[in-house]
């Protein structure tokens, strides 16, 4: 995990070991955690908000939810599971919260405006958003933590608290209603 | 390889040489070969753009511990200070023992000094 997850602030040192030195009121040690883990914890949530503002927002409240709860962390998953796992039901809660009908919720009849696609025949990011953004939220967060972040199956199982096997279903399905937007997408593109 | 083998491998990400004859004669499938790899080569891109402003902080909260020491400081700073005022010599003048307790009486004055008050000049040696 650590080869995937190089250390951005530039120390070896262990999460383990800032834990312990946050948990003893070493803002600084959990500073660098933040440092270490932020862009991952705001990909993750990206992924399932779509938004990059109200992202930012819930970003730091995972975080702060972190400081908070770190008494409660026990080790027995490693630190950025426990991240994920926590930003995981941060944005599901957001978007949850959210008071006006979100775009995706909008009839499938409303086709998206034209938009030049990426290299490839690939989807722009604002694309691959909205297509994110009509998935169930149980396959937008798995496929965030697979496909955007590339965690393993036991990663993804740690994290999201639910066995292997359903991991490889839900992923298999959701992968599956993905590539049926994304299709529907580019068909809808070219009848224009 | 059957067209159902073969989507389920493509969805799990696998590859093999059976997929690659089975996606070289059968369109559908070869069809959901591209729109896989291209969703993949998006996801890449989100990877390496989706990264939060150079502004993002996260401010954490005072730790309970510090707002103690702060809430005490503040209590203690302007009691100390009551105290340290309260502990000087007092003030004759705000003596409140010396205002409230009686004086004791004073002698009637005589009768030359009434005379003394009132006709100032007969008194006058």
């Amino acid at each position: 995990m650590a080869g995937r997850h190089p250390t951005s602030d530039g120390t070896t040192l262990p999460d383990e070991w800032l834990v312990r030195k946050s948990r003893a009121g070493d803002t600084e040690a959990f500073g660098l955690i933040v440092t270490r883990h932020q862009a991952a914890v705001y990909r993750v949530v990206r992924g399932i908000l779509g938004d990059p503002a109200e992202s930012e927002d819930v970003a730091q409240e995972v975080f702060l939810k972190a400081y908070a709860n770190l008494a409660r962390f026990r080790g027995d998953s490693s630190l950025f599971t426990w991240l994920y796992r926590i930003a995981v039901n941060e944005a599901l809660r957001a978007r949850k919260r959210r008071v006006p009908p979100p775009l995706e919720t909008l009839p499938e009849t409303e086709a998206p405006p034209p938009e030049p696609e990426a290299e490839e025949g690939a989807p722009t990011l604002r694309t691959l958003q909205r297509l994110l953004a009509r998935l169930p939220d149980d396959y937008r967060a798995i496929v965030t933590l697979r496909d955007l972040e590339g965690l393993s199956y036991q990663e993804i199982s740690a994290t999201l608290e639910i066995p292997l096997g359903t991991v490889e279903s839900r992923l298999f399905r959701a992968r599956q209603e993905l590539r049926t937007l994304w299709r529907k997408t580019k068909e809808a593109r070219n009848a224009l | 390889m059957l067209c159902e083998d073969a989507s389920r491998a493509l969805y799990a990400g696998e590859t093999g040489p059976d997929l690659e004859v089975h996606l070289s004669a059968c369109e559908q499938c070869r069809l959901l070969a591209e729109d896989l790899a291209q969703l993949q080569r998006a996801f890449a891109r989100a990877r390496a753009e989706w990264a939060p402003s150079p502004a993002f902080r996260v401010r954490l909260p005072v730790i309970p511990w510090k707002r103690l020491a702060i809430a005490a400081a503040l209590l203690l700073l302007p009691l100390a200070g009551w105290t340290a005022l309260s502990l000087r010599a007092p003030d004759p003048s705000r003596d409140l023992h010396a205002i409230l307790l009686p004086r004791p009486p004073s002698p009637p004055p005589s009768d030359r000094e009434i005379l003394a008050t009132l006709l100032p000049e007969v008194t006058q040696p």
